[in-house]
C-alpha cells in the first residue's frame, strides 16, 4: 500500500482508518502499478549490477589486490593461512587460495591484540561456501568476490528502488554510483583478504538505506534500524570509514519516525518553540536511540583498535608527514619537545631502520600523542595546504603501487594494475593539474549545493532528502581525507585516500541525482508530485503548503512503499 | 473477508511485534553464532624453560608485531627452527607500563637483554668466528601474562628462512647446542658468492667462491694479513694444511697490526663453485688425519661455472 501524502501536509492522528485508506488507493492507483514496474525493474538493475562486477572481477582473468600483510590478520581468524604463504611473491600478485591452519597464541591478530571487522563474516561466508565452487584450499578469496558482487547487486536494486527520481534518471544516477564502485580503484577489493571488502559492500547499502530512510515524510522504524545496522557494519568493517557516520546521523534525526503506537505516546500540544522542540524529540526518540547506538559503537570501535596503530600514526606524522615538508624541522621537533637530532630520523618508518630500534625511542613513545600533533598543526595551518596537496595527489591516485592485481603465472608483471572499469579513475586523474580548483569544488560545491535543496520546503521529502545525502556525504568525504592527513599523513598515502576516492566518486552521482532534483523542482506539478517513483514538487502559491483532497487525513508517510 | 477494525489493529500490532522479535533473534543468532574476534589458539602462556625447543610455522609467526611465543614447545631432535638460550627479566621504565607497550617498544627493550654473544656460545662459535642464517631473538610475555606481572623475557636462537622459499624446510632435528663445533653446522658457516657485481653471503652448504674461517684479532709485530690469516685458517681446519687448490683472500689485504682482518679462504679458480666447509674440529688432523679429510671430501662438492 502506498500512501501519497506531500509534504507539508497535515499527518492525521486518524491514520489507521481503514476506509479512507482504500479510497486511497482508489485515487492513486497509477503509485501503486508504478512501484511494482520499479521494483521489477530493480531486480533487473541488481541483476545486471552483479553481472558487472562478475565480469569485471572474472572476464579476462581473476583480478583482485594483494595483502599488504593486512588481511593477514583477519583471515588467521579462520584458521587459514595463505597458500604458499613464505615461497609466494606477496606484494606482487594475488593470491587467492588458503589453507588450513592452526595459529598459536598471539601469533593473529594485531601485536597481541585482536583485529576485529566486519569483514571477517563475508570471509567466514566465504569460507563455507568455498567446496561448493570446488576449489582447492580451505578458502578461496574467488568465492569471496561472487558474494560481494551479489551483494554488490542487492545493495544496487535497493538504491535503485530507494531513489526518489524518476524511472530513467534512477538508472541514470544508479548507474553513475555503481561506477564508482566498479572502478578498479574500488573493486578489485572484493577479490583480496582486506576488510575494505566490507566497508565497501557496507557503503552501498548505507546510501541505499539513506535514500530509503528520507523518501518520505516520516521515517519507518524497520528502515532506520536497518539503516543503523549496514551504518554499523560498514563502521565496524574498518577504523578508518567511521567517517560514514557523519552522513549518516543527520538522516537518522532528518524525519519524525512512524511508530505504531505513535497515537499512544503523549506529546505537548499547541505552539511555541519549546514545546515545538519537545515535540520533535519526541518523535525522534527513536531515531535518537539509534544514533546514540551508532556514536557509541564507533566510539567503542576506534578505542579498540590494537594501540600500536595509534603508535604507527604519530610515528609517520612527525617523520613521514610533518618533517620531511617543514622548512625548519630540528624546530619543530624542539616545539613538540623532542630532541633536534631526532631529525636524523626523517623519512623513517615505523618498521624501518629510524628511531625505533634506538634507546631514544621511548622518549617518542611518551612524548607525542594526537592532542600533541594537532596542537601544532593549530599553531601552524600553513602547513595544511601542503597537507591538502599531498593529500589529493594521493587521492587522485588512489590505490597502492606497491599491491599488485593479477594471479602470478597469468603473463602479468609483477605489480600489474587492472584498468578494466577506469571511468572515475582516469577522469580524476585527468584533473589531477586542476586539483586545486575541480576537488574543492566538487566537495564544497556539494555541502552547498546539499543545504540548499535540503532546505527547499517546495520540494517533496524524497528529493530535499538528496540534499541531506550529498552535503552529509561530503562532510564525510572531507572528514576523511583530514582523517588520513592527519593520522598516516604520506605513509601509505594512495591506499589510505582509497575512501576519500569512494566518497568523492560517489559524489558524481549524487551530485547528479540532485541537479536531477533542481530540474524538478522547476517543472510545474504532475499529478503523481510527491510520490518516490514519480516525483515532482509540491505546488506552493505564496508558500502556501498544499493538500490533497480527500486522501490527506489517513496517510502518514510519503513514499513508493517499494 | 473484511476484518472489523479492532482487530485488524491486533493484527497490524502483532505482525509488528513479530517483526521486531524476529529482528531481535537474528540480531541475538548473529552475534552468538559466530565465533568471536580473537587472537590464536592456546592459554597465552609461554614456556618460559631454558633449553626448550619450538617450532615457528611460518614468517608470520617471527613478524615484527609478534612479541610473544607461546605455542607448545617441540622436542629438540624434531624438526624445530628456536631454541631457549637463556631466561632474563625486563627492568626498567618499560617494565613499569601497567598494559604492554607495543610490540616496537617492546622489541627495543627486549633486544640488549639478549646479546648475540649468547647465541655465539650456545652455537660453540669462537668469539672471533662470524656464522650465518640464524639470530638470536627475544621473546616476551603475552599480554594476559604482562597484566599478571610477568616480566620474564625468553632469548631465542631463531633460524632464519630465505625468502621466497618454505619456512618449514629451515628446520633442524637435532639441538643448536655446539653446532658449529661438529661438521653438521656447515649451513650455519658463513660463506660468499659473487651475484652480479655484488658479493653476497651465503650458508657454507650452499655454492659459494669463499668461506669465512673467522677474525684474525689485531697482533703485534710487523705481520702481513696473509700470513695472520693462515694461523687462523690452520685453526679452523683442526690443524690441516690448506690444499693447494685453495687461497687465503684477507680483508683488508693491507691492514695495521692493531687492525682486525677477515680471514677468507677462496678457491684459487675464482670460477670455482664449491659446496660443503672446509672447517674440522680442533686437532682432528691428528686424531684422524684421514678420515676427517675424507668425509670432507665427500661432502664438499665442486662445481665450475658462474655464480649464482
Amino acid at each position: 500500500m502506498t500512501s501519497v501524502i506531500p509534504e507539508g501536509s497535515k499527518v492525521s492522528q486518524d491514520a489507521d482508518d481503514a476506509t479512507s485508506e482504500e479510497r486511497h488507493a482508489a485515487v492513486y492507483r497509477p503509485t501503486v502499478s508504478t512501484t511494482s514496474r520499479i521494483r521489477r525493474t530493480a531486480l533487473i538493475v541488481g541483476v545486471l549490477a552483479a553481472a558487472a562486477m562478475l565480469a569485471r572481477l572474472f572476464l579476462g582473468g581473476t583480478v583482485g589486490m594483494a595483502d599488504n600483510y593486512d588481511g593477514h590478520r583477519l583471515t588467521c581468524q579462520l584458521d587459514v593461512i595463505v597458500h604458499n604463504a613464505d615461497s609466494r611473491r606477496a606484494f606482487e600478485f594475488i593470491t587467492t587460495r588458503y589453507d588450513d591452519h592452526k595459529w598459536y597464541g598471539e601469533t593473529c591478530g594485531s601485536g597481541g591484540e585482536v583485529y576485529s571487522s566486519t569483514a571477517r563474516y563475508l570471509l567466514e561466508a566465504a569460507k563455507a561456501v568455498t567446496p561448493l565452487f570446488g576449489y582447492a584450499g580451505a578458502l578461496d578469496l574467488r568465492v569471496l568476490g561472487v558474494i560481494c558482487a551479489l551483494l554488490f547487486g542487492a545493495a544496487t536494486a535497493l538504491l535503485f528502488v530507494s531513489l526518489p527520481l524518476k524511472t530513467w534518471m534512477r538508472a541514470l544516477v544508479t548507474g553513475l554510483l555503481a561506477a564508482a564502485t566498479l572502478d578498479s580503484t574500488v573493486a578489485l577489493y572484493f577479490i583480496s583478504p582486506l576488510n575494505e571488502s566490507a566497508a565497501i559492500v557496507g557503503m552501498v547499502f548505507v546510501l541505499a538505506m539513506m535514500f530509503r530512510v528520507v523518501r518520505r515524510q516520516q521515517a519507518h522504524w524497520a528502515d532506520l534500524l536497518v539503516l543503523t545496522g549496514v551504518t554499523v557494519f560498514t563502521v565496524l568493517a574498518k577504523t578508518q570509514t567511521a567517517t560514514v557516520v557523519l552522513a549518516v546521523l543527520p538522516v537518522l534525526l532528518l524525519r519524525p519516525v512512524k511508530l505504531p503506537w505513535q497515537k499512544k505516546v503523549w506529546a505537548p500540544a499547541g505552539g511555541g518553540l519549546l514545546r515545538g522542540t519537545a515535540r520533535g524529540l519526541l518523535v525522534r526518540l527513536p531515531a535518537l536511540a539509534l544514533a546514540a547506538v551508532l556514536a557509541l559503537t564507533t566510539g567503542a570501535y576506534q578505542a579498540s583498535k590494537p594501540i600500536w596503530f595509534q603508535e604507527m600514526y604519530n610515528y609517520h606524522q612527525v617523520f613521514v608527514e610533518l618533517l620531511p615538508n617543514s622548512p625548519t624541522p630540528k624546530e619543530d621537533l624542539v616545539e613538540l619537545g623532542l630532541p633536534p637530532r631526532f631529525v636524523e630520523h626523517t623519512g623513517t618508518r615505523l618498521n624501518g631502520t629510524g628511531l625505533t630500534w634506538s634507546e631514544d625511542y621511548r622518549l617518542f613513545y611518551d612524548q607525542v600523542n594526537t592532542p600533541l600533533l594537532m596542537s601544532f598543526y593549530a599553531r601552524h595551518p600553513e602547513r595544511l595546504i601542503g597537507m591538502a596537496d599531498r593529500g589529493m595527489v594521493g587521492m587522485v591516485n588512489g590505490r597502492a603501487s606497491y599491491l599488485g592485481n593479477y594471479a602470478e603465472n597469468t603473463g602479468n608483471a609483477p605489480y600489474a594494475k587492472d584498468c578494466r572499469v577506469c571511468l572515475i579513475s582516469g577522469a580524476f586523474h585527468l584533473v589531477k593539474p586542476v586539483r586545486w580548483v575541480v576537488f574543492p569544488l566538487l566537495w564544497f560545491g556539494s555541502i552547498g549545493l546539499g543545504l540548499w535543496i535540503a532546505t527547499r520546503r517546495r520540494l517533496s521529502p524524497g528529493l530535499r532528502g538528496t540534499g541531506v545525502i550529498l552535503a552529509g556525504m561530503s562532510v564525510a568525504t572531507l572528514a576523511q581525507f583530514w582523517a588520513v592527513m592527519f593520522s598516516d599523513g604520506s605513509n601509505d598515502l594512495d591506499k589510505h585516500m582509497f575512501f576519500t576516492w569512494y566518497g568523492t566518486a560517489l559524489l558524481l552521482g549524487l551530485l547528479l541525482a540532485a541537479l536531477v532534483a533542481l530540474e524538478q523542482a522547476s517543472r510545474p506539478v504532475s499529478g503523481l508530485a510527491g510520490v518516490p517513483g514519480q516525483p515532482g514538487t509540491v505546488p506552493a502559491k505564496s508558500g502556501a503548503r498544499p493538500q490533497l483532497p480527500s486522501p490527506a487525513k489517513e496517510g502518514t508517510g510519503t513514499g513508493s512503499g517499494a | 473477508m473484511t476484518l472489523t477494525l479492532p482487530k485488524r489493529r491486533h493484527r497490524r500490532a502483532g505482525l509488528t511485534a513479530l517483526r521486531a522479535a524476529l529482528a531481535v533473534a537474528a540480531l541475538l543468532g548473529a552475534t552468538s553464532c559466530t565465533p568471536a574476534f580473537t587472537v590464536g589458539q592456546g592459554p597465552l602462556a609461554t614456556d618460559w624453560r631454558d633449553g626448550t625447543c619450538h617450532r615457528l610455522t611460518s614468517a608470520f609467526d617471527a613478524g615484527l608485531e609478534v612479541v610473544s611465543e607461546s605455542a607448545p614447545s617441540v622436542g629438540c631432535n624434531t624438526p624445530h627452527n628456536t631454541e631457549t638460550l637463556s631466561i632474563k627479566t625486563l627492568r626498567g621504565p618499560v617494565a613499569a607500563y601497567k598494559d604492554r607497550p607495543s610490540p616496537f617498544l617492546m622489541a627495543t627493550s627486549m633486544g640488549p637483554l639478549c646479546p648475540v654473544k649468547e647465541l655465539a656460545d650456545h652455537l660453540g662459535a669462537r668469539i672471533d668466528q662470524p656464522f650465518y642464517g640464524i639470530h638470536v631473538t627475544a621473546f616476551g610475555p603475552t599480554r594476559k601474562e604482562w597484566s599478571e606481572g610477568v616480566r620474564t623475557v625468553r632469548c631465542d636462537a631463531v633460524m632464519e628462512h630465505e625468502k621466497g622459499k618454505e619456512f618449514q624446510s629451515f628446520m633442524l632435528s637435532r639441538p643448536f647446542k655446539d653446532i658449529l663445533r661438529s661438521t653438521s653446522g656447515t649451513r650455519f658457516r658463513l660463506c660468499r658468492t659473487t651475484v652480479g657485481k655484488d658479493l653476497r653471503n651465503v650458508g657454507c652448504d650452499k655454492p659459494h667462491q669463499a668461506e669465512s674461517a673467522g677474525f684474525n684479532p689485531p697482533t703485534k709485530g710487523l705481520i702481513s694479513p696473509k700470513e695472520r690469516c693462515a694461523k687462523t685458517v690452520r685453526a679452523y681446519m683442526g690443524g690441516r694444511e690448506l690444499p693447494a687448490r685453495y687461497a687465503l683472500l684477507p680483508d683488508p689485504e693491507i691492514a695495521h697490526s692493531e687492525q682486525p682482518v677477515h680471514c677468507w679462504v677462496g678457491q684459487a679458480d675464482k670460477s670455482e663453485l664449491r659446496t660443503g666447509s672446509l672447517y674440522a674440529p680442533k686437532d682432528s688432523a691428528k686424531a684422524a688425519p684421514d678420515g676427517a679429510a675424507k668425509k670432507d671430501r665427500t661432502k664438499d662438492r665442486t662445481t665450475t661455472g658462474g655464480s649464482s
